[in-house]
């Protein structure tokens, strides 16, 4: 009852300010206000707190990541991935004429052709909410050493159990709004096992990558974090089973 | 110390005007000084964190007071109506500083061997125990669509009428999930006492 009748008003323009939707003078008078306002100073950590916690949360949103493990059974390249989208928006387009709401079609047509997937996935990874081993998730920061001076290249070390390994990339600060980039993995004869796009930087400047490790075996990889055609950051590194290292 | 009774009554630092909290610093005042940090340094810190990661943003923020200071007592502020923005422009100054500074050698605190790489335990702590709160809230969500809108818009960054108009919702509707995201994350801070929210 009390929360009820306790109407909690939220400036809008945290959002904005936040989703990086405000024009540069915006910005700027955004942050001077909120310089000297605890009250909008609060909304805004709040919320920046909020965002940080759904990208850590990406997994619980049944996100398909974009996978290109040569030989793994869940492989989707992006032909494959195209020519089903454009299936897709054909099969919704035709079926339109004659039915609305057209989301109905578009829900019934994922779950033909994402069920098969996610129940194959399903059989290594589980329930992402539920499973253990996604809750012990092991966060692996890069990027923050590539340029030191021993050019070493890190190593993540994971158990063999382990299905599933977050990895965080540094990246450089930009004023103004952060970019979407995007991270790029090679094996060691330069093909690409991962790749994933629209990755926002966090208030750290990381973006983090949710990785199955099914897919990225251990043996040495590089990375690119591209913003278009420009490379933000690369680097290598190595993964590596914790008791089989040596 | 004596001028800041003296100067402004029974007001509490924080309770000052500008025009009074620079009028005092410039009179040599250190306890205004101090007034002025505490006051502005939360928003500081949230909008170079934006910026910079953490390392920069915490010399940063030093030396932007440094330099605030130094300005507000030589009298180097000639509104003092707008000290908020004064201190906003030393501060954007001051990171692209850093980066001139720093450019040739492409050296920051982070290629310090001596200092962990990633988190410190309290930092680790506190995105654990944020993101082990927004899973419970996901999981809580209505349906599916509600997980949807909230992934699309603040993960994904898609537009309000866009989503509206790809789930086929209502203005209202978006608008109630986001308010409930909200308030949900707000509680948790209220009870948590982490972020000063009323």
């Amino acid at each position: 009852m009390n929360n009820q009748s306790e109407q909690v008003q939220f400036d809008e323009r945290v959002d904005l300010y936040l989703r990086g939707k405000m024009s540069e003078e915006e910005e700027l008078a955004f942050e001077i206000e909120y310089l000297d306002n605890p009250d909008l100073l609060a909304q805004v950590e709040m919320v920046e707190r909020l965002i940080h916690g759904l990208k850590l949360n990406e997994d619980s949103f049944s996100q398909a990541a974009q996978v290109a493990e040569p030989k793994a059974r869940y492989q989707v390249s992006q032909q494959a991935a195209e020519a089903s989208d454009s299936f897709i928006s054909k099969a919704s387009a035709w079926l339109g004429k004659w039915f609305t709401p057209q989301t109905a079609w578009g829900a019934v047509a994922a779950t033909l052709f994402l069920v098969p997937l996610m129940s194959v996935i399903n059989q290594s990874a589980g329930p992402a909410l539920t499973n253990p081993a996604v809750q012990g998730t092991y966060v692996h920061l890069l990027g923050q050493r590539v340029r030191s001076a021993n050019g070493a290249a890190d190593t993540i070390f994971i158990e063999p159990k382990q299905q599933n390994l977050v990895v965080g990339f540094a990246t450089e600060p930009t004023f103004g709004v952060p970019e979407p980039l995007t991270v790029t993995v090679y094996n060691a004869d330069d093909v690409v096992v991962w790749q994933q796009q629209g990755l926002q930087p966090d208030y750290r400047w990381t973006v983090y990558l949710s990785v199955n490790t099914q897919a990225i075996a251990p043996g040495t990889y590089r990375y690119e974090l591209t913003n278009g055609d420009t490379i933000v950051n690369s680097g290598s590194f190595a993964m590596q089973y914790s008791d089989g290292g040596h | 110390m004596s001028a800041s009774g003296e100067t402004s009554g029974h007001k509490e630092p924080n309770q000052l005007s500008y025009e009074e909290l620079v009028n005092q610093i410039r009179s040599g005042n250190a306890q205004a000084e101090l007034s002025m940090v505490t006051r502005f340094a939360p928003g500081l810190k949230t909008m170079l964190n934006r910026k910079c990661s953490p390392d920069i943003a915490e010399d940063v923020f030093q030396e932007t007071w440094r330099v605030a200071i130094e300005k507000v007592r030589k009298g180097d502020l000639r509104q003092p109506d707008r000290l908020p923005a004064f201190i906003h422009q030393i501060a954007r100054n001051q990171v692209v500083m850093y980066y001139r500074k720093n450019s040739d050698t492409q050296e920051t605190p982070d290629d310090n061997d001596l200092v962990a790489p990633g988190p410190s335990p309290e930092q680790a702590l506190e995105t654990r125990r944020i993101q082990d709160h927004v899973r419970g809230m996901i999981e809580q969500l209505d349906t599916p669509r509600d997980r949807e809108i909230l992934k699309r818009y603040y993960v994904l960054e898609e537009d309000k009428e866009q989503i509206c108009e790809d789930l086929n919702l209502s203005s209202q509707h978006f608008n109630r999930v986001i308010y409930r995201a909200k308030t949900r994350m707000r509680s948790f801070f209220v009870k948590d006492n982490t972020v000063n929210v009323k």
